[in-house]
Formats: C-alpha cells, sequence, structure tokens
C-alpha cells in the first residue's frame, strides 16, 4: 500500500508536468491551429534560462522562476511574428515540418549556447525528504502539484468566467465568427502564444530539479504532452489536463508494477489504444474541428 | 496538373533528363576519391530508396506517417537477422524484410482507415516509437541498445558486393529500379487513384475510388520499400542500433520528401541525395550544421511549397516562356 501510494505521488507530480506540457501545446492549437512542435525546445529552453539565471546571475530561486516564464513569454511573442504568422491557416503538413525545422535549430543553439553537458538546478526546498505516515515525500513533487491545483484551477475560471477568457475561447472555436463579432483575435492569438509559451518555461523549470537539464529534455516530455493532448481530446484545454494526469499515472504505475522497461512504450501504447477505441480522445471538444 | 500538351522539346527533356541522370550516377565512382566517400554515395543511393518509397504514401495519397522509420528498422533487422542467424543468402533476407514490412505495413493500414488528418500522424508516431522502445528492449533477440554489429555485405549467387565499388552498383540497381517502379505506379491506374484520395477523397470515393483498398495498398507498397531499403541499409552499413532508428531519422526523411517536392519521384531523390551529401559539404560551418539545417528546413517549407522540384519546373516554365 505504501508503495503504491509512492509511486501514485511520484505519478500525479509527472501527470501535472505533462499536463502543464500539454496544455501549453493545446493553447496554440485551440487559439490559432497551429501544431507548434518546437514546444519541446520551448520546455528546454525555460529550463536552461533558469539555470542560467541562478547559477550565472545568483538570482534567488522565486525571482528566477518569475523570471523564466517573463522570458519566456516574450520568447512566445517573438516566436509569433517571425515563425508562427506566416504559418496560421496553412497546412498541417506545413505546420509540423517549419515548427520541426525551428526545433531543429533551437537545440543546436542550445548546443552552443549552454554545451552539451548536463547541468542540475537546486530545489525550493533542498533535497530532503519528509515522512508522511510511512510514504517519503519529496516536498518539490507538492510544489509541483499545488502550482499545477492553483494555475489550472486559475485558468480554467478565468477562462470561463472572465470577458477576455471568453473571447478566448470563442476565438478557438471560430476565429472568422470571432471576429465579426468584434473581437480582435490578432491580440487573443497573440495571448495564446505569451501563455503557451510561459507554461512551456514554468513546466521546464519546474521538471528540471527532478532530472538533469540537458539540451533534449524538453522533447520526450513534448512526446508525452502529446500523448496527453490525444489521450484527452485534440484542441481541449480540460482533456490536456486529464490526459497529462492519466498518462503520468499509469506511467508510474506501469513502470512499478508491470516493467520498468517498457515503461515509455506503454504512454505509446495508451495512445494508440485511445486513438483506436475513441478517436476523438476522453474528452473530445464539443465543436468539431475542421480538418 | 498534367499539361495539356507537351511541346516536343519537354518530351525530349523529359526523356532525356534520367537517362542523362543515370549516366552521371554510373560515372560518379569515377568522381568519388576513397572508400569513404563511397560510403556516402551508398547511403545517399538507400535513403533515395527510402525517401521514394514514403513518397508513395505522403505525396501521392497524401498520408502523413511518422512511423515509416520503424517500418525501415524492422526491415534491417529481420534482414540482418535472418543472415546472421540461419546464414541465409543475402537475397532470402531482403525478402524476408520486404515480406515482413509490408505484412507490418498492411497491418499498421487497417487501424489507419479508421482515422485521418492530424490523428493518424500521432497514431504512426506512436507506432514508430513503440517499434523502436521494442527492438531496443528485446536484448535476447537484437542485442538491445548495443546494436547488431558484422552484419555481412551482399553476396549474390556466389558474387560477393564486399567491396566499395560494386555494392555502389548493387545499390544503384536497386535505387533505379525503385524509381522505374514507382514511376510506372504513378502513370498505372493505381497510382491515380491514390493522387485522386489526395486531392478530393470524397471525390474519389464517389467516382469508384476503393478508398479502404487503395489505402492499404498504398500503405503495403511503401513499406515493402521501405523494408527493401532497410535491408539494404543493414547490408551496407554492416552494424545497426535501434538509436539510429529515431524519430530525428523520420524528420530528415520528410524534410527529403519536402524539400525535393512531394509527389514528383524525381525531387525525394533529390532531396535524399542532398540531405545525406549536404553535412559533408557543410563540414566547414562544424557546429552550427544543424542550426543552418534546421532554419534551411523552415525557409524551404515556407517558400517553396513545391520543393525543389516545383523550383525546377517553375524555371523551365520561364525558360521555355523566354524562348
Amino acid at each position: 500500500m505504501d508503495t503504491f501510494l509512492q509511486v501514485t505521488l511520484s505519478g500525479v507530480t509527472m501527470g501535472c508536468i505533462y499536463a502543464f506540457v500539454a496544455l501549453g501545446f493545446t493553447l496554440t492549437i485551440a487559439a490559432a491551429g497551429v501544431v507548434n512542435f518546437a514546444y519541446s525546445e520551448w520546455v528546454t529552453y525555460g529550463a536552461f534560462i533558469g539555470v542560467t539565471l541562478v547559477s550565472v546571475f545568483g538570482l534567488p530561486l522565486w525571482l528566477a522562476l518569475l523570471a523564466t516564464v517573463l522570458l519566456c513569454a516574450v520568447m512566445g511573442y517573438a516566436f509569433q511574428w517571425i515563425v508562427f504568422r506566416p504559418l496560421e491557416g496553412r497546412h498541417f503538413l506545413t505546420t509540423v515540418t517549419a515548427t520541426i525545422g525551428i526545433a531543429v535549430s533551437m537545440q543546436a543553439l542550445a548546443t552552443l549556447v549552454w554545451g552539451p553537458y548536463a547541468l542540475t538546478l537546486p530545489t525550493f526546498f533542498g533535497s530532503g525528504v519528509v515522512n508522511v505516515a510511512g510514504v517519503s515525500i519529496f516536498p518539490h513533487n507538492i510544489l509541483i502539484i499545488a502550482t499545477a491545483v492553483v494555475l489550472i484551477g486559475g485558468l480554467q475560471l478565468w477562462l470561463t468566467g472572465t470577458d477576455i477568457g471568453l473571447r478566448l475561447q470563442a476565438t478557438a472555436q471560430d476565429p472568422v465568427a470571432a471576429r465579426l463579432m468584434g473581437i480582435p483575435i490578432r491580440h487573443m492569438r497573440t495571448f495564446a502564444y505569451c501563455l503557451s509559451a510561459a507554461l512551456a518555461g514554468l513546466a521546464g523549470f519546474l521538471v528540471a530539479p527532478l532530472f538533469v537539464v540537458t539540451t533534449t529534455m524538453g522533447f520526450g516530455l513534448m512526446l508525452k504532452g502529446l500523448a496527453a493532448t490525444i489521450v484527452g481530446g485534440w484542441g481541449s484545454l480540460k482533456g490536456a489536463v486529464f490526459g497529462g494526469l492519466i498518462i503520468g499515472i499509469i506511467e508510474a504505475l506501469g513502470a512499478t508494477y508491470v516493467s520498468s522497461e517498457y515503461k515509455d512504450v506503454l504512454s505509446f501504447l495508451i495512445i494508440i489504444i485511445v486513438l483506436l477505441v475513441r478517436p476523438r480522445g476522453l474528452f473530445p471538444e464539443p465543436i468539431a474541428e475542421k480538418l | 496538373m498534367v499539361p495539356p500538351r507537351k511541346s516536343a522539346r519537354s518530351r525530349l527533356l523529359r526523356l532525356i533528363a534520367p537517362v542523362g541522370l543515370l549516366a552521371i550516377l554510373i560515372a560518379l565512382p569515377l568522381a568519388l576519391k576513397n572508400n569513404y566517400q563511397l560510403g556516402i554515395a551508398h547511403q545517399a543511393l538507400i535513403f533515395i530508396i527510402l525517401a521514394v518509397g514514403y513518397d508513395v504514401l505522403l505525396g501521392f495519397t497524401g498520408l502523413l506517417s511518422f512511423g515509416h522509420i520503424g517500418l525501415f528498422a524492422i526491415g534491417a533487422y529481420t534482414s540482418a537477422l535472418l543472415v546472421m542467424s540461419t546464414g541465409a543468402p543475402f537475397l532470402i533476407g531482403l525478402m524476408g524484410a520486404a515480406v515482413l514490412t509490408g505484412f507490418v505495413g498492411f497491418l499498421i493500414s487497417i487501424p489507419a482507415l479508421r482515422i485521418k488528418g492530424h490523428y493518424l500522424t500521432l497514431l504512426t508516431l506512436a507506432l514508430g516509437e513503440v517499434i523502436r522502445l521494442v527492438l531496443r528492449s528485446m536484448e535476447w533477440l537484437t542485442h538491445g541498445s548495443s546494436g547488431l554489429s558484422g552484419i555481412p555485405r551482399p553476396e549474390i549467387l556466389g558474387f560477393s558486393f564486399r567491396q566499395a565499388l560494386p555494392l555502389y552498383y548493387l545499390l544503384l540497381l536497386f535505387a533505379v529500379l525503385t524509381v522505374v517502379f514507382v514511376w510506372r505506379l504513378k502513370a498505372s491506374r493505381f497510382g491515380r487513384a491514390f493522387m485522386a484520395i489526395r486531392d478530393a477523397e470524397i471525390g474519389a470515393e464517389v467516382c469508384g475510388v476503393n478508398t479502404s483498398k487503395m489505402k492499404m495498398m498504398a500503405f503495403a507498397i511503401s513499406a515493402i520499400i521501405a523494408g527493401v531499403a532497410g535491408s539494404l541499409y543493414a547490408h551496407t552499413m554492416r552494424f545497426i542500433s535501434p538509436e539510429f532508428f529515431s524519430l530525428g531519422l523520420t524528420i530528415i526523411l520528410l524534410a527529403m520528401v519536402l524539400v525535393g517536392g512531394r509527389g514528383t519521384i524525381l525531387g525525394p531523390a533529390i532531396g535524399a541525395a542532398l540531405l545525406i551529401a549536404l553535412p559533408e559539404v557543410l563540414r566547414f560551418v562544424k557546429e552550427y550544421y544543424l542550426l543552418v539545417f534546421g532554419i534551411a528546413i523552415w525557409l524551404c517549407v515556407i517558400l517553396l511549397p513545391d520543393g525543389l522540384a516545383g523550383l525546377g519546373r517553375r524555371l523551365l516554365k520561364r525558360v521555355g516562356l523566354a524562348a
């Protein structure tokens, strides 16, 4: 039972990270119809920027986290003008290939700037472990889960309760109709890109202390985020969150009780099964997308 | 797409271009200085086969699969294991690879018929990753991540292709056969059905094209070609490991077809040769290579939607108008 709780906790932690990644990935799909395969590099850059701010500039961790998220949002803004504007409304194949090209370049740039070696980021609470009822808890995990709850809850309230949130939803559902209703969809999209990049930065920064920071770290996370997107439902924000949690928990349980060797196979098998049984995902968007 | 009336000049060009290209390829070893450069040429020929086969799926039928490298990997492993563990001749290994990948491609196509667009892409991405991870985890058969080494070079009816030069001509033969096969396929009833599915699936169905059957066939044909390419790769490089067949290679393959121009046969072949040779040519930029490579792909996709083949066609048209 203790092992089960322990494993579930670490699964939920990773699930929250996957949920962040999937959420950011879905945002640009929903708001602008852009499938951004360079997202992996945004996550990587988030981690690297965090490490740089902490170890080179000596910023305290809290400040570094805020600065990282902010810098990533700026990066998203810059990307919009350079990379995404020409891609909006283009064919899926075009967007995917172009953003993959960008990802390759960004990864190469990261290797040039930060070197090929793995870096580490300290945690907020040291490496100590707290024992609660026989379950040893790594405080950083709790921080990740708490951030996820606050952020995703806030996002949900904001999207459904505020004017600007509703406008963003309208843009996602039907850009043309939204524009006819007087919603500045350009601004909405700008906002979605920035938010998406900020989430990537946050995910990168939070996941860094659990592993090491390398130039390839974002890619694996993006694949899991992608799996979460599919399991949850393409373009659905709610689906991204639940999909992320499902993938994280199943992966952790599978690694412990089934086979750690086939751990990565597991999440891909989930994708395949979900796609075959419920091709629109577990939480499909009520408004069908056009392809 | 097809011009209404071909002038005699363009028909002549159509005849001369392939023959000229073939002549250049036959003479190419004279220009290559050492075995290393011949090795690059070997790889280029193998990837020409792979890219031209991939184009049947992507360019003709309009199905974007991210699992193609998985089929390539299955082909390589099947052939290598058949030859190494049972001592079967190379051709048996090659055929085994083709049959097995064809079968796997057919299996993949069954679920793929039910889903479309990016769902298909993501499904095949997952399948490709599963194939790679399973190859890595099946230590008893594939030696896991340390890979298979010491795969023998091809030998057909007692004639050994161990030397680099005979091997080059063997690979060239396979590449030419593939290109001719795909070229004939494009002109056939099946090729037209594939392209009809790409351009207007519902329209094709209304006109009596059995879209399910045709998609299955496109999957199977491109899988068989991938299997052949995989087998040739294993026996040429003499070493294979799961890490080589990663998603990164899928991306490079995709770039070959898109940079060359999808659906044009010659385009993907040129794209493949270009992308294999490019790292060698761009030696001087060293670590900046990937940086340049990524931006080049991005620019290519945005500025040349029809790839190099489309650019070439446009230039030819301009010359034709001027003359």
